[in-house]
């Protein structure tokens, strides 16, 4: 089943245009970073898939019209957009009360579980609790919640890496099961590596890389060369090449492993150095989506 | 899956799109005005405070009351009716003003708060139309508002009644009567006030040998007044003969006995000086004796005390 289908999507603020013709795809039971440097669209796109802006194109989230349908696309839709929206002058009481009255699949048992085991007291007000709290709190909302596809838009942001840790570990062990998609959007690329199954560059307003993580995995080389094998590893078209100390890193999309074994130590690039890869060079970008 | 109660249409190709437990129309709503409440607790918080400080300064205004009271009552009856509604009235209005100053801020910041702190984005993640949550926010100054100033003014005004009343009636004067509490001036709440009065009536009914000016008032004006309908429970009482030959139970008959007892032995039993001297006083009022023209029962308490004083 298609979770989120979308074709042509555009967006413009003014004479800005945030989306350029967005085509996406996604399937039920993924986890899909959205990738990309900022002011690329990430934000907009997901604000067009929450229906919270008009936008152009046709779009199509759980075979629903986010802008027209928003009151019933959340029934099935969550969305941790940051550590600050939660209303500051709200009381955790307050929060469990209100989306328990609200939300027909919230689970309020699950969620006083979940908080729990946090040090988050029912009487406090969001304003008087850390940033990693308000973080714990709001994952605990949206984790009683049996929603089909959750949206977190910089989750993590400001967030000290234990806390982030936690926050993927207790998503991951906690809430993913193959019947629900999640779509993350963040800058610490590396951390969310090992949680994705597909990637998805925009740059720009326009997608510029999309992957799943096995084709991520058996296509992309990268070899630690040799001083003396980097004219013969350059022969190789690589997409990508950095100066690190004791030698040049070249990024292969598609190359033989053999070959490039020869050249020096072959291993598996990080998403972040795709993603260097990819944005940092225009015109090698256009070969790696080809 | 589909439970009646469930009025949007599901257009999702999905089934298990639909909710499980449907939320009917109204919970959304009444969970956002809750919210509204929580969010910005001075549009109750304030008039409330409001409230308290009239109600300790009527209470502190007391101390003097009886004997304003007893000047008063030497003037004439719109001054006197003026004189006595003023607190009331006072009260009313400072706990309106709050309100509009508390409802003019709450309109300020309605829609554009949640933007500014960009908690709309939490409140939009959830299942709320965007409709409901204007609704909601509208109907804070438009509905809850009035409502909660309209309950605590009646809430105040019963107090300040009830307090001016125990504070006269220590002090041998009689109190106001419910009916010059402004609020039951109002029309539209006549038929809730007549349960009040009827309520009050029926308190003033077991307080010891209580002279009800309102009964005096309507035994001798029996002709249909404009304000008829807020005599309505006085008129059902004053369809008794006032000699208390039949009807209205022990309290007519009580009044009877005292005035009996009064004429013969005035004032000899200790523990009934005051209500036997106030029977007597009111037995000196001419009760059909005057012509049937409307009277003002404060004419009357003015021509009693007249009369006692003299």
């Amino acid at each position: 089943m298609i979770c989120i289908e979308a074709r042509g999507l555009r967006k413009a603020y003014g004479t800005t245009i945030a989306l350029d013709g967005v085509d996406l795809r996604v399937e039920e039971g993924r986890i899909l970073g959205l990738i990309g440097p900022n002011g690329a669209g990430k934000t907009t796109a997901l604000n067009a898939i929450l229906g919270l802006t008009p936008y152009y194109g046709e779009l199509k989230v759980l075979g629903r019209d986010p802008w027209a349908e928003r009151d019933l696309l959340m029934r099935d839709v969550c969305f941790i957009a940051d550590v600050a929206v939660l209303p500051r002058w709200m009381r955790v009481s307050h929060a469990l009360d209100y989306v328990a009255g609200v939300h027909p699949r919230f689970d309020r048992a699950k969620a006083e579980s979940l908080l729990a085991k946090t040090a988050i007291k029912r009487a406090s007000k969001v304003r008087e609790l850390s940033k990693g709290m308000v973080a714990q709190l709001h994952l605990s909302l949206v984790m009683a919640i049996d929603a089909k596809l959750l949206v977190l838009d910089e989750p993590t942001l400001g967030l000290d890496i234990l806390y982030r840790k936690q926050f993927y570990d207790s998503l991951l062990n906690d809430y993913f099961d193959r019947s629900r998609t999640i779509l993350v959007t963040t800058h610490q690329v590396e951390e969310v590596q090992d949680v994705l199954t597909d990637i998805l560059f925009i740059d720009r307003g326009r997608i510029v890389l999309d992957r799943t993580m096995e084709e991520f995995e058996s296509r992309y080389l990268e070899v630690v060369v040799r001083p003396d094998h980097v004219a013969a590893a350059r022969a190789l078209r690589p997409i990508h090449e950095r100066q690190v100390f004791g030698g040049s890193v070249l990024l292969f999309d598609r190359a033989d492993r053999q070959q490039l074994a020869a050249l020096g130590d072959v291993r598996r690039p990080g998403i972040a150095d795709l993603f260097v890869a990819v944005m940092g060079s225009p015109n090698q970008a256009q070969g790696a989506v080809r | 899956m589909n439970t009646p109660s469930n009025a949007v249409p599901e257009t999702s190709v999905d089934a298990r799109g639909i909710a499980p437990a449907a939320v009917s129309a109204t919970r959304p709503m009444y969970w956002s005005v809750r919210r509204e409440l929580w969010e910005n607790r001075s549009l109750y918080v304030a008039p409330l405070i409001v409230a308290a400080v009239m109600l300790s300064g009527f209470l502190i205004s007391t101390i003097g009351l009886p004997h304003r009271r007893r000047a008063v009552l030497l003037l004439g009856p719109a001054q006197q009716r003026a004189a006595i509604e003023r607190p009331y009235d006072m009260a009313a209005m400072m706990i309106l003003a709050t309100a509009f100053i508390v409802g003019v801020f709450y309109c300020l910041d309605a829609l554009h708060g949640e933007r500014r702190d960009r908690s709309i984005l939490f409140w939009k993640s959830l299942p709320v139309s965007d409709l409901t949550t204007v609704l909601s926010k509208a109907s804070i100054p438009l509905v809850v508002l009035p409502l909660i100033a309209f309950a605590i003014i009646v809430a105040t005004q019963a107090d300040m009644l009830l307090l001016s009343n125990a504070v006269l009636r220590m002090n041998g004067v009689s109190g106001a009567t419910p009916e010059q509490m402004p609020v039951f001036q109002q029309d539209t709440g006549a038929l809730a006030c007549a349960d009040l009065r009827l309520a009050s009536s029926r308190l003033r009914l077991g307080a010891p040998r209580d002279v009800s000016l309102g009964r005096a008032a309507a035994v001798l004006d029996r002709r249909p007044r404009e304000d008829c309908a807020r005599h309505f429970v006085y008129r059902l009482d004053a369809e008794v003969p006032p000699d208390g030959s039949h009807g209205d139970g022990f309290r007519f008959r009580r009044g009877l006995e005292d005035r009996i007892h009064g004429t013969t032995h005035p004032g000899e039993v200790p523990e009934h000086a005051r209500s036997l001297g106030r029977s007597a006083l009111r037995h000196r009022v001419p009760r059909c004796g005057g012509p049937a023209a409307p009277r003002p029962r404060t004419d009357l308490i003015r021509r009693a005390l007249s009369q006692s004083l003299a």
